[in-house]
C-alpha cells in the first residue's frame, strides 16, 4: 500500500467522518446536548487534523486546529452551546468540508479567515459576536499555528493525541531524537504516569486491553510498529508485554520479517475511537481491543518489592518453565525482568510464563504473589478491530458480475435438467437456492445506505436558507435505508434538485407563511423506504403548492400544450416536468432556470425509477421517486415477439390479457386502442418498434401487455407470455451499443440472449408518434 | 572489539547488524556494542539484538551495549526490552 492509497483511505474516512458530524448537528439542533455528540464532532475534526498533518495539508491542519480549540471547550464545558455558538460551530462544519474538499481535489484552498475570525471570537466567549460577523477579517489577523497553539493551551485534554501524525511524520522523517523531549514525559519510564493511567476508580470505565501483532512482511510495506506503539504510550497506555516467542534465533531469523508482539494496557476513559484512529492507516497488523473484563483486577503499578526484580532462579514463574529453569541458573542476567525498573511490572506473570521460549529471550515475569489474580493475557476475540475492509470497486463488479455468470449458469442447467425429468433432484433444488442466496448476498455487498445522499441536504438546505431568507425545517427519515451503490451515487444530483426546488419554489417567504396562518418556518421532509423491492424516496415540503391555473398558462405559453387542452390535476402538475418549463419569474441562483424538473426526471428514467407528483394547492407538494434496488438484476415477464424472446419489467406491468375484438377500437390508418374497463390505451406492438418480423400483428391473436410509463400507459403487444422470472442485466452499452426501445439484454436458460425492452422510449414514441400525427392531421 | 552501532537502526540496518552479530557469536567474540551514535530504532534492529542476546546467552557471550543514546533508551525502554542495556 503506497501514500496515496493511504490518503485515499484518509479522504473517504474524511467523508464518512463529515456525514457522521452531520447526523450530529441534526441532533444538536433538536435541543439534544449529549456530550457524546460534542465528543463525537470533536473527534471526528481532531481524526481530519491528524491526517491532514500526516499528508502535509497545511491549511486544513491549521483551520481544523482552531475548529477543534472551540470544541474542546464546548465539551469540556468551558463554553456553553448557546444557538449561537451551534451557527458558529455548523458554519464552521461547512468550511471544513470545503477544505477536505479542496485537499482532495488539489483544488484552491478556501478563503478560511473570516471563518477562522469568528471560531477565535466564539472560543473567546463571543458567540453572538461570531455568529453575525459577516465581514471577513484580515488575513493577517488569522492566527499562525504556533499562536493557535497558545489559544488553546489549555486544552489539554486534546493536545495528550493532538499531533499523533506530527510524530508519526516527524519520526519518520527525522528519526526519534526530536520527539524524545515530548514524549519523556509521556513514556513508561514516567513511573506515575502509568500509574495514573492504569489505576482505574470504581467508576471509571475497565481498561481497554490491546493486542497488537505486526504481520510477518509489515516492514515490506514500511510499517514501523514502534511508532504506533509510541502513539499508544502517548494516550496513557502502558506496554505490559512485548512478547518475543516469536522469534527466532540469530541464526534462523530473517531480520526483514515482524516477530514481536505487543500487549498494552489503555486507561478506561480513553474513547475508543481515540485509540482506533491510532492504527486507523495501519493495514499490516492484526489488532484486538477489548476492554478488560469487569470485575477482572485491573492492571496496577507494581508493587515496590516486585519492582527489585528477582532473580529469576528463584522464580517460581521460572520454575513453572521446564524449559528454563537450567539457564536460569547458569546466567539469570539476560533473564532479569525486563520491565522491572522501567515499566510497572505488570502481575501478569501467569500468561508470560506459560509462554515456551528460550529463556533468555523472555520476558519472565516477575514471582508473584499476585500471580493467581492476573488476568488472562487478552485473546483476539469479540472486537478484533477489522470489522469493515475496504475493496476495490472493481473487484467487486467482478464478483457481482460473476455471480450473475453464475446465475445463468444454473439456470441452464436446471432447465437441461427440466428436459431429462430430473428438475425434482433435490441438489439441483438446493442449487438453485444457494444461487440465489449467493446472489442476494453479493448484490447487498454494493448496497449503501442512503445517508451517503441525505447527508449532504442540510448543507444544501442551509445555503438555501441564506440565498432566499426563508426558513426551512429539514426533516429526514430512513438515512439508513440501502439501496445499490450505482442508484446512491446518481441520485445526489436529482435529489439536489428536489430539495432545491422544494425551498425555492415550494416553501414561501416566513411573511407570507405567517399571513397565511403556518409558522414562519417552513418543513421540507426526506425520507426513504424500501416499498415492493423497490425504494421510494419522497421530497416533501409543507408550502403553497402547484399553482395549476399559473403552471397552466405558461405551458400554453410555451407552446407545450395546446390552449383548449384537457387536462386532469395530474396531467397539470406533470407539466413541470417537460423540457423547458419554468414558472420562476425570475432566473435565480437557486433555480427557476427550467432545466432542473426534466432533467430530475431523466436522470431518475435512467436509473429505471419513476417520479411522481402530488400537490395540494396552498398545503404543499410531494415528490416521490420509486427506484430499484438494484441496477443488476430485475424481475422480468419473458415473452415471445416473432422468433424472438423479449424480457419486458415488471415493475411497468399492470395487467396482461387477450382482447377479444369488442376491446379494440381502431383509430386512423393504423392506430389500435385497447379498452381497459373504460379507459382507453393505445396498443403498441413491439414488432413494429423493434422492426421484428413475422411476429403477430393483430391484437386479438396476440397478449396485450399493459404498462405503465412516465408518459401514461401503454398495451405492449406481444405472440405469447413464456414465463416470469428474475434476469440477470447485461449492458447493451458495454457489449454491444445502444439501441433505441431496449434498456439491456440478458442470457436466458437456454443460453438464448434476450433483449429488455425499455417501456419508457416505447410509451415515449408512441405519444410524440400520435401526437406528430396530430400535428400533420391539423 | 566494540561493535558502533549505525545512527539510524531503521529496517534496512537490520540484516547488516544481524550479520554483523552473527559473525562474531560464530567468531565467539563477546558482543560489546556502542549505541551512543543511534538516534532512531525500529523494531527491526531490536528484534536482531533481542536475539543476538539470546544467542549470546546460549554460547556464554558477553552481551552489553554500552553509552546507549536517549533515543536508544527510550525506544528499548518503551516496550520493555531495556534489558538489552544492562550495564
Amino acid at each position: 500500500m503506497d501514500v496515496d492509497e493511504i490518503q485515499q483511505i484518509f479522504f473517504q474516512e474524511c467523508e464518512e467522518g463529515l456525514a457522521g458530524m452531520e447526523v450530529n448537528f441534526a441532533t444538536l439542533r433538536d435541543g439534544d446536548q449529549d456530550p457524546e455528540t460534542i465528543n463525537s464532532v470533536f473527534r471526528c475534526v481532531h481524526s481530519i487534523k491528524g491526517g491532514a498533518g500526516a499528508f502535509g495539508y497545511e491549511a486544513l491542519q491549521a483551520y481544523t486546529h482552531q475548529y477543534e480549540t472551540l470544541l474542546d471547550l464546548i465539551r469540556n464545558g468551558s463554553l456553553e452551546l448557546t444557538p449561537d455558538l451551534l451557527d458558529v460551530v455548523i458554519g464552521a462544519f461547512d468550511m471544513l468540508t470545503d477544505h477536505v474538499a479542496a485537499a482532495r481535489d488539489g483544488s484552491e484552498t478556501p478563503a478560511d479567515e473570516a471563518m477562522l475570525e469568528k471560531l477565535l471570537s466564539a472560543a473567546e466567549g463571543d458567540a453572538s459576536a461570531a455568529a453575525v460577523e459577516e465581514t471577513p477579517a484580515p488575513a493577517e489577523t488569522a492566527p499562525a499555528p504556533e499562536e493557535q497553539e497558545e489559544v488553546s493551551g489549555d486544552t489539554a485534554g486534546s493536545e495528550a493525541s493532538g499531533d499523533d501524525y506530527d510524530d508519526l511524520m516527524g519520526m519518520l522523517d527525522e528519526g526519534d531524537a526530536d520527539n524524545d523531549a515530548d514524549n519523556e514525559a509521556k513514556a513508561p519510564s514516567d513511573v506515575s504516569a502509568p500509574e495514573d493511567a492504569a489505576t482505574s476508580t470504581d467508576d471509571s470505565p475497565p481498561d481497554w486491553k490491546l493486542v497488537y501483532h505486526p504481520v510477518a512482511n509489515a516492514f515490506q510495506n514500511a510499517a514501523e510498529p514502534l511508532l504506533l506503539v509510541r502513539e499508544l504510550v502517548a494516550l496513557g497506555a502502558v506496554v505490559d508485554e512485548c512478547d518475543r516467542a516469536a522469534l527466532p534465533s540469530l541464526d534462523d531469523m530473517d531480520a526483514e520479517c515482524a516477530y514481536f508482539t505487543y500487549a498494552l494496557t489503555v486507561p478506561g476513559d480513553v474513547a475508543e475511537e481515540d485509540i482506533r484512529a491510532i492504527y486507523e492507516f495501519t493495514v499490516d497488523c492484526e489488532v484486538t481491543l477489548e476492554r478488560a473484563s469487569a470485575g477482572a483486577p485491573l492492571k496496577k503499578a507494581a508493587p515496590a518489592e516486585s519492582s527489585e526484580a528477582p532473580k529469576p532462579v528463584s522464580s517460581p514463574a521460572a520454575a513453572a518453565e521446564p524449559a528454563a529453569p537450567e539457564k536460569d541458573s547458569v546466567s539469570p542476567a539476560p533473564a532479569a525482568v525486563p520491565q522491572a525498573a522501567a515499566t510497572p511490572a505488570p502481575p501478569a506473570a501467569a500468561p508470560q510464563a506459560e509462554k515456551a521460549t528460550p529463556a533468555p529471550v523472555k520476558n519472565v515475569a516477575p514471582p508473584a504473589p499476585a500471580a493467581p489474580a492476573a488476568p488472562a493475557k487478552p485473546k483476539p476475540a469479540a472486537s478484533v478491530v477489522a470489522q469493515t475492509i475496504r475493496v476495490d470497486l472493481d473487484k467487486l463488479d467482478r464478483l457481482v458480475n460473476l455471480v450473475g455468470e453464475l446465475v445463468i449458469t444454473q439456470s441452464m442447467l436446471a432447465q437441461r435438467m427440466s428436459r431429462h425429468q430430473l428438475e425434482d433432484n433435490s441438489e439441483v433444488n438446493d442449487l438453485e437456492h444457494l444461487t440465489r442466496e449467493l446472489q442476494e448476498s453479493t448484490m447487498a455487498i454494493r448496497a449503501q445506505p442512503m445517508k451517503v445522499v441525505f447527508s449532504r441536504v442540510p448543507r444544501i438546505v442551509r445555503e438555501l436558507e441564506s440565498e432566499t431568507g426563508k426558513r426551512v425545517r429539514l426533516e429526514m427519515e430512513g438515512e439508513m435505508t440501502e439501496v445499490d451503490k450505482t442508484v446512491v451515487e446518481r441520485l445526489g444530483e436529482p435529489l439536489t434538485h428536489l430539495i432545491r426546488n422544494a425551498v425555492d419554489h415550494g416553501l414561501e417567504t416566513p411573511e407570507e407563511r405567517l399571513a397565511a396562518g403556518k409558522a414562519e418556518e417552513g418543513i421540507v421532509r426526506l425520507t426513504a423506504a424500501h416499498q415492493s423491492g423497490r425504494i421510494v424516496i419522497t421530497v416533501t415540503d409543507d408550502g403553497r403548492g402547484i399553482n395549476r391555473a399559473r403552471v397552466r398558462e405558461k405551458a400554453v405559453e410555451r407552446e407545450i400544450i395546446m390552449p383548449d387542452a384537457t387536462l386532469s390535476d395530474e396531467e397539470i402538475d406533470n407539466l413541470i416536468f417537460a423540457p423547458g418549463f419554468s414558472t420562476a419569474g425570475t432566473v435565480s441562483n437557486v433555480s427557476g432556470r427550467g432545466v432542473g424538473m426534466d432533467v430530475v426526471r431523466k436522470n431518475i428514467q435512467a436509473l429505471g425509477g419513476r417520479i411522481g407528483i402530488q400537490s395540494r394547492h396552498g398545503e404543499g407538494s410531494s415528490f416521490s421517486l420509486s427506484l430499484p434496488l438494484t441496477l443488476a438484476v430485475l424481475d422480468g415477464m419473458i415473452v415471445t415477439v416473432g422468433a424472438e424472446t423479449f424480457v419486458i419489467p415488471l415493475n411497468h406491468i399492470i395487467e396482461s390479457l387477450r382482447p377479444t375484438e369488442d376491446m379494440l377500437k381502431r383509430v386512423g390508418n393504423d392506430g389500435i386502442l385497447l379498452d381497459v374497463r373504460g379507459a382507453y390505451v393505445p396498443v403498441l406492438p413491439i414488432a413494429d418498434h423493434l422492426g421484428i418480423a413475422k411476429a403477430e400483428r393483430n391484437p386479438a391473436r396476440g397478449v396485450l401487455i399493459v404498462v405503465d410509463g412516465d408518459q401514461g400507459q401503454a398495451a405492449l403487444l406481444v405472440d405469447a407470455i413464456q414465463d416470469q422470472r428474475q434476469v440477470v442485466v447485461k449492458s447493451l452499452e458495454a457489449n454491444y451499443q445502444a439501441i433505441e426501445g431496449v434498456a439491456g439484454a440478458t442470457i436466458l436458460g437456454d443460453g438464448q440472449v434476450a433483449l429488455i425492452v425499455d417501456v419508457e422510449t416505447l410509451t415515449a414514441n408512441r405519444r410524440n408518434g400520435a401526437r406528430a400525427t396530430l400535428a400533420e392531421a391539423a | 572489539m566494540t561493535l558502533a552501532l549505525d545512527t539510524v537502526l531503521d529496517t534496512t540496518a537490520a540484516a547488516p547488524l544481524r550479520a554483523a552479530l552473527r559473525k562474531s557469536v560464530t567468531d565467539q567474540q563477546p558482543l560489546a556494542l556502542d549505541g551512543s551514535a543511534v538516534e532512531s530504532v525500529g523494531q527491526a534492529c531490536l528484534q536482531v539484538l533481542a536475539a543476538a542476546e539470546a544467542a549470546a546467552y546460549s554460547a556464554s557471550l558477553d552481551f552489553r551495549i554500552l553509552n546507549p543514546s536517549a533515543a536508544l533508551t527510550e525506544m528499548t525502554r518503551l516496550v520493555g526490552l531495556d534489558t538489552l542495556l544492562k550495564a
